[in-house]
């Protein structure tokens, strides 16, 4: 009898597991219909908000806290709980299949609306906005860009990196060289500034497309308007003129330099990239595309090295544009209100209130280094860096960009990334020939539609 | 008795199994519904390049890496199974690498093999160069076969167990036979540890099949900005498979990707347990 019952309980179970397991996390979509008009403060009922954040050290933590602080006294009834949460993609997930998600995230996705968007896993806040009549003009253009996909928006802007050209002016004095404002510039000063030893061996490159990390292949490809996938993430678009253009660009920089082991010894010789012996810091490459929170590099792992440097605008391919023109915007952190929040309306009154403090935003990002999303907060923000660091002025140029590229998103956007990558050091390494190089994109644009469509469904 | 054990199999194994069988058919996001594509998923890996690689990569580890480990770990057997004074010492030694947990070792190799480190400038020493093991996708195989080999105390201990069982009349009975060192070894030896040989190998095999964390090591010194490799030039399978899973969320593709894996690693398992008898050799004939 007992055996039996055991028995019965396991069928039970198994079953029950399969029945589940066929129902494939069945989730129901974000039913929420909201309020046409919002609900007077004095009537709300006392609510606790769970929010997920990224900023995990003890300083940031705190340098966050008056955010939350001033949110919670212009929204008495509310109570926000912090809760810094490391990968918070990988969180996320696990949260959203589990069912059981916080209120707000604070976090970059700004590559990965496109998946938010397939999985239903954040909740499209333009009704909200639109309701509250929230002034999208109060972000820099290029944040509230990163925040929208296929004509909505998914989350309230924090923050922007945008890119800039660190340069080491002493490297550039020595060799007589100013900073360089086109292509041809660049590619002239890092040959120029190229020191080799007498075996061959390179001991310095002025400037390289790819220091190591060869998704710089996709983010230069951006300068040239090569993007992996239309503007609604629908359309693989990597066989075009645009990647050629930038794939060839890439490949021949790397011409002066010896063959691609030559040039893979110097880069495999880089130190711990974030220490001293980071290549700018000790002079290995004097001008590097790198994004803003670099900006306190030099001091924070340089001990002050270099010396003498500072930040341009990165030139372009048809030469000497403004910045306004040439602004790439590679990410930012925003707020998103999960789509099975227990109180979307609470979550988007906390999100929104904590996008728009402005003081307190620039407080938090002086301490962070990014850059902020919020017009009033950049200014006070820039007041108080650019006094600092000088250098600061160029990115918050850049972030003020009326019309910056920002990167595309796609349900398969890191599988293309990584495909793009594979191909552009395959072709760098001279695996195949330039006269490939129109095949090579169009088997890949093929192998991608297919990945993609099947992932769309169409 | 069993019913605590069978809950937990149920909830924690064959739950997972059943479902990811469900998913690989399916196109499936976490957080949302399972869409049901049919064989697309298995059709798309089919003629996929990069399965194809990882599939050539894993490959090249199990017909060349595994072969070596359980050939070193054979030899360090044979070693330390002769009695010596300071043997536990010995034995201690090899035995210490099996401890240290893949990432910390992959870690390790990664700082010692690196442009520049220790090995690099070993080599500069005698005026050669040192392979760029990570910024060449054709090493960076042979660096995981080395941290592999590195860290073989675990099959080493088996070997060691195996030896010293075989009964020294054996070997007798070969002297008086006439048989000379290698002739010991290749009639008595290897026949007499062939089931440790065979034990060493079907799961040795399996672990290459399931080869992620070192491999993901090393990569992700590529993408800190520190060498030029190329991880897809050395991507294995299980490790594509956790990157499709993870980064794209691509939990329909990824579980197709491990019925796959799984479907070869039964067919090779399947294959070795049906040829054994040629090579195994067991007193009892046929208990393993």
């Amino acid at each position: 009898m007992k055996t039996r019952t055991i028995r019965l309980v396991a069928i039970a179970a198994a079953l029950a597991a399969v029945g589940a397991a066929c129902g494939g996390g069945e989730s129901e979509s974000s039913s929420t219909t909201i309020a046409q008009t919002t609900i007077p403060a004095e009537q709300r009922q006392p609510a606790t908000l769970t929010f997920w954040s990224s900023f995990g050290d003890t300083e940031l933590v705190e340098a966050y806290q008056p955010i939350i602080d001033k949110c919670e006294a212009d929204n008495p009834w509310l109570t926000i709980d912090y809760v810094a949460k490391d990968g918070m993609a990988t969180a996320f997930a696990a949260a959203a299949e589990a069912g059981d998600v916080p209120d707000i995230i604070q976090a970059d996705f700004s590559s990965g609306l496109a998946k938010l968007e397939a999985a239903g896993a954040v909740y499209p806040i333009d009704e909200f906005a639109s309701r509250d009549n929230f002034d999208w003009n109060q972000f820099v253009p290029g944040s509230v860009k990163l925040v929208t996909f296929n004509g909505k928006k998914w989350g309230i802007p924090l923050s922007v990196d945008t890119a800039g050209l660190f340069f080491n002016q002493d490297a550039l004095d020595e060799a007589g060289l100013s900073v360089p404002t086109s292509f041809e510039e660049l590619s002239a000063a890092a040959e120029a500034l190229l020191v080799q030893n007498p075996d061959g061996s390179i001991e310095r490159i002025g400037w390289v497309p790819d220091v190591g990390d060869g998704s710089y292949a996709v983010a230069t490809g951006l300068l040239f308007g090569a993007k992996l996938f239309s503007e609604d993430g629908t359309q693989v678009t990597v066989n075009t003129q645009e990647w050629i253009d930038a794939l060839n660009w890439q490949r021949s920089f790397y011409e002066p330099f010896g063959d691609y082991e030559n040039f893979a010894r110097f880069v495999g010789g880089f130190g711990s990239y974030d220490s001293a012996q980071n290549f700018f810091i000790t002079g290995q490459v004097p001008l590097y595309l790198e994004a803003s929170y670099f900006t306190t590099w030099p001091e924070r792992f340089g001990n002050g090295q270099p010396a003498n440097w500072g930040v341009a605008p990165f030139p372009g391919p048809d030469g000497v544009a403004s910045a306004d023109e040439l602004a790439i915007i590679g990410s930012g952190n925003a707020f998103y209100v999960p789509a099975k929040a227990t109180d979307p309306e609470a979550s988007w009154i906390a999100a929104s209130c904590m996008a728009t403090a402005a003081q307190q935003i620039a407080d938090f990002e002086v301490v962070v280094g990014n850059i902020p999303a919020n017009k009033e907060a950049l200014d006070i923000f820039e007041q108080v860096e650019v006094a600092r660091i000088p250098a600061y002025k160029t990115f918050i140029d850049l972030a003020k960009s009326s019309n910056p590229v920002v990167p595309n998103s796609a349900v398969i956007i890191e599988t293309a990334s990584d495909q793009m990558t594979a191909l552009a050091l395959a072709y760098r390494r001279g695996d195949f020939s330039e006269a490939d190089l129109p095949q090579q994109l169009a088997d890949l644009q093929a192998r991608l539609e297919d990945e993609l469509a099947l992932e769309l469904g169409s | 008795m069993l019913s605590p054990w069978l809950v937990g199999f149920v909830v924690f194994t064959a739950y997972p199994i059943i479902n990811s069988f469900y998913w690989s058919f399916t196109v499936k996001r976490y957080g949302s519904a399972a869409r049901w594509v049919g064989l697309e998923n298995y059709q798309l890996l089919f003629g996929n390049d990069d399965l194809v690689k990882a599939l050539q990569n894993t490959a090249y580890l199990a017909l060349i890496g595994l072969p070596i480990r359980i050939g070193v770990a054979m030899l360090c057997a044979a070693l330390l199974a002769r009695p010596r004074r300071g043997n536990g010492i010995y034995r201690l030694m090899f035995y210490v690498p099996a401890v240290v947990p893949a990432v910390a070792s992959g870690a390790l190799f990664f700082f010692l093999l690196r442009e520049g480190g220790p090995v690099s400038s070993l080599f500069g020493l005698f005026g050669a160069e040192a392979p760029l093991w990570f910024g060449d996708p054709a090493w960076a195989k042979p660096a995981l076969i080395m941290v592999g080999t590195w860290a073989i105390g675990d099959l080493m201990l088996i070997f060691l167990a195996g030896l010293v069982d075989i009964p020294r009349s054996l070997y007798e009975a070969a002297e008086l036979d006439g048989a000379g060192r290698w002739a010991k070894f290749r009639h008595v030896t290897l026949p007499m540890i062939s089931p440790v040989t065979f034990f060493a190998l079907l799961t040795g095999m399996i672990g290459v099949l399931q080869s992620f964390d070192q491999a993901f090591v090393f990569s992700q010194g590529v993408r800190s900005g520190r060498l030029t490799g190329e991880p897809q030039g050395s991507l294995l399978t299980y490790a594509m498979l956790q990157l499709r899973q993870f980064q794209d969320g691509r939990i329909g593709f990824a579980s197709a990707m491990a019925w796959i894996m799984f479907l070869i690693t039964l067919a090779i398992t399947i294959v070795m347990i049906t040829t054994r008898r040629r090579w195994v050799h067991t007193a009892n004939d046929g208990l393993i």
